[in-house]
């Protein structure tokens, strides 16, 4: 192929949030802020937002809290409906955005290993062949049929993050994780997402780890404000980012 | 509908379906002691109530086998009341997933209602038993209680799915349906027989489709009968309007749940 097809071409895209001034879910205060409950401010988490990711690309995305980035993830993942503007995503998504989402503090940890398995799209077929490669990356084993509400937030991690990347799609759409989980560990994530990119996955990183975003990403999205953006490689916007954060 | 099976079968998502009902199910009862013999017993102790209090105090005598007459009736109306009060807030309560993982919406309160299809699978086992002592004749038109049930599924999973697209906007929904149920409760000939309603407000019982159900599932198992194909085909209508009423309107809400979250 000639031309690198984008992956996720995203275009122009706003996403404006209603703000109430009341925010009302029952009759009562229906009725009693019948005028109020008309009248919201509006707000831009995101403005003509443009953004091209290439295949086998591993994006960062940083910015401080509340500039847009989760909205953004959730934007692509389908999740939130964008208010303006195209999201266009040519491959299959893995659909996870944080790790252990729908992990059942009742279940134990191989329960919980098949209700994630199936959340993340695989088959019962798929999950049964994953099993015992999930059970040895965590290194859990021992603990493999206690409830994980007894799992300290390190174990939970773990769980989650083996199961994860046995996800087969080729764009992985990841909001913070290697916040957690002890150095060797840590050591296996990273070893992990090397392999991810030789394998030419396509990542969508979100991240206030500035070492990490350093080490895996190729091109780093700096959003300032939902309606500025900078993109453009690693160093340079982290150089940025810190710059602008530390002046004020 | 055709194109919303296909997506279900391209991703896995018959293995979701299946991991959220058996979840759904071990929760319930997690904690308790007797555990899932909890959705055995609880039929059967309001079937201990309202027995003593009908058949003793009050004297209904006049039905032929009461005793299945009223205990088939609270099974499939507790179905029905168990199905559409977890199904409406089964999106609410999954909420966190819809915030962060994208699969098609219907996948929660489907596999709720299947949950609740467990039960009344069992509780229907229980049935049988209790028919088998009480000297019901039972004869070949007992089939047809299949295709009731099945439309019996269908119908409350269309109620789950406009309820559960609603709720989420105005929870005073919940409130709302809790009366409604109860009103639908002694509106179906659950406890007393038909024939003690004057005719007039007969219509009752047959624009409610609870009681059409649960009158045609009396008369295969109990009287032997086999309903008229007018009375059957009028049965499938209703159930699948009201599922499709239900599907359409929450596929056309579900791209905005995870905002009103």
């Amino acid at each position: 192929m000639a031309v690198m097809e984008n992956i996720i071409k995203i275009n122009n895209l706003s996403k404006m949030f209603k703000i109430p001034h009341v925010k009302t879910y029952d009759l009562k205060s229906y009725v009693i802020h019948f005028r109020k409950m008309r009248t919201y401010e509006e707000f831009y988490a995101l403005k003509n937002i443009n953004l091209e990711i290439k295949p086998g690309e591993f994006i960062g995305i940083i910015g401080r809290n509340g500039s847009g980035k989760s909205t953004l993830l959730k934007i692509i993942a389908g999740i939130l409906q964008p208010t303006s503007g195209k999201v266009v995503v040519n491959g299959k998504m893995s659909p996870f955005l944080e790790l252990g989402v729908g992990f059942n503090p009742e279940l134990s940890a191989r329960e919980n290993i098949f209700l994630y398995s199936s959340i993340l799209g695989l088959s019962k077929k798929e999950a049964n062949a994953k099993f015992p490669e999930v059970v040895e990356f965590s290194e859990l084993e021992r603990f493999i049929d206690s409830p994980i509400k007894n799992f300290s937030s390190g174990m939970h991690v773990r769980l989650a993050f083996s199961v994860a990347i046995q996800a087969n799609a080729s764009i992985l759409l990841v909001d913070e994780v290697l916040a957690v989980g002890d150095a060797p560990f840590q050591q296996k994530c990273f070893f992990v997402f090397e392999q991810f990119k030789k394998g030419k996955k396509t990542i969508v990183f979100v991240s206030h780890d500035m070492d990490s975003v350093k080490r895996f990403c190729n091109k780093v999205v700096y959003l300032k404000r939902g309606d500025e953006m900078f993109v453009g490689d690693p160093e340079q916007m982290i150089q940025l980012y810190e710059n602008e954060t530390k002046s004020k | 509908m055709i194109r919303f099976i296909r997506t279900i079968k391209q991703n896995n998502y018959f293995y979701l379906i299946q991991q959220f009902t058996i979840t759904d199910f071990k929760l319930r009862y997690s904690h308790s002691v007797l555990g899932y013999l909890w959705s055995l017993l609880n039929p059967l102790l309001m079937f201990g109530v309202l027995y003593f209090i009908f058949s003793v105090f009050m004297r209904f005598g006049g039905i032929e086998h009461y005793q299945v007459y009223l205990l088939s009736g609270i099974m499939l109306y507790g179905f029905f009341n168990e199905t559409t009060s977890s199904g409406m807030t089964s999106l609410f309560t999954k909420s966190s997933l819809l915030n962060k993982v994208n699969f098609p919406r219907i996948i929660i309160p489907l596999s709720s209602t299947l949950t609740n299809t467990i039960t009344i699978l069992l509780n229907m086992v229980i049935l049988s038993i209790f028919i088998a002592f009480s000297g019901v004749n039972v004869n070949y038109s007992a089939f047809f209680s299949v295709l009731i049930l099945f439309e019996l599924i269908i119908f409350s999973l269309g109620v789950s799915l406009f309820l559960s697209a609603f709720y989420l906007k105005f929870r005073d929904l919940q409130h709302i349906w809790g009366v409604l149920l109860q009103l639908g409760f002694w509106a179906t000939p659950i406890i007393y027989p038909i024939d003690i309603v004057p005719i007039k407000y007969h219509i009752i019982f047959k624009i409610n489709p609870m009681a059409r159900l649960i009158q045609n599932f009396r008369m295969v198992v109990i009287m032997g009968q086999v309903p008229g194909l007018r009375n059957i085909i009028y049965n499938i209508a209703m159930t699948f309007l009201i599922f499709f009423v239900g599907f359409i309107i929450f596929q056309k809400r579900q791209k905005y749940f995870a905002e009103w979250l």
